[in-house]
């Protein structure tokens, strides 16, 4: 899996491409993701446009990114799910836990908002 | 089981979880392909196939200080995919032995492994049987291709949401 970080202001719009699998693979999108995130950014967006898979270790890395977001008072929005990978989000119930919208315009309306 | 397709994932010293998930994703792909189930299909089966594998290698050879030998198989069968994954690791049925699903106000970070991926594989199989033969765990699961809804339906249910 590859992983595009693009910034427009404060907002980081992180777009994985490929597969997010495994406990190490997921474990490296985390951190790349962490990595990504500067003290001044107020929002993260994942286009998940080019996703093409994702399984439980996917979701976990999500979840820390959830948890890492909240505690720096930052947005958090979820773009462009496939309908397997959306899926995957709503059998987890993770679709309750962080913002998931369609367009990547939605996504910046709602950080923005 | 007659299988369309079958995989044996021979048991190392070092189990490589990462080369594995590539191998299935690689050989569902082949089949799936092959059987025209559809890319959604293909998902379905490579996530559960994903997902109990992990937790087979990750569990299953705590006791026995080598990943368990794993035995794949795939039939297809009118609309409906067959799947079979058995293991020779300590017994375990997904079914009553996994952690619950962490809920969803909690800490996920700190939850346990298992209980997110087999939550998910109960949840998009249309069935799952567990049972331990000659010292092997094996979990039966169908599938089915999912079915373009008809038009009559679509509509109906466009005029419901206005």
């Amino acid at each position: 899996m590859e992983l595009t970080i693009e910034r427009d202001g404060g907002t980081v719009i992180a777009r994985p491409n490929g597969r997010l699998e495994g406990l190490q693979g997921a474990s490296k999108f985390q951190k790349a993701l962490e990595k990504s995130i500067g003290p001044d950014d107020h929002a993260l967006i994942l286009d998940m446009e080019a996703l093409t898979y994702i399984s439980s270790a996917g979701l976990r890395a999500v979840a820390i990114m959830i948890n890492r977001t909240k505690a720096a008072d930052m947005g958090f929005v979820l773009c462009s799910l496939s309908k397997s990978v959306n899926d995957v989000f709503t059998t987890s119930g993770f679709n309750r836990l962080v913002q998931v919208v369609d367009t990547l315009e939605d996504a910046r309306w709602t950080v923005a908002a | 089981m007659a299988g369309e397709g079958s995989l044996r994932l021979t048991p190392s010293e070092e189990p490589h979880q990462e080369s594995v998930l590539e191998t299935i994703a690689a050989e569902v792909e082949g089949w799936g392909t092959r059987e025209g189930w559809g890319s959604s299909l293909i998902f379905k089966v490579n996530l559960v196939l994903d997902e109990l594998a992990t937790n087979i290698i990750v569990h299953g050879g705590k006791e026995r200080r080598r990943s368990p030998d794993i035995v794949i198989e795939v039939a297809s069968r009118g609309d409906e995919v067959i799947i079979e994954i058995s293991d020779d690791g300590r017994p375990f049925n997904p079914l009553s032995d996994a952690p619950p699903p962490p809920a969803v106000h909690e800490n996920l970070e700190d939850a346990p492994v298992g209980g997110l991926g087999i939550h998910l594989v109960k949840n998009m199989v249309d069935s799952m049987s567990y049972r331990r033969e000659n010292g092997r765990n094996r979990v039966t699961m169908t599938a089915r291709r999912e079915q373009p809804v008809p038009a009559a339906t679509t509509s109906h249910r466009r005029r419901l949401e206005r």
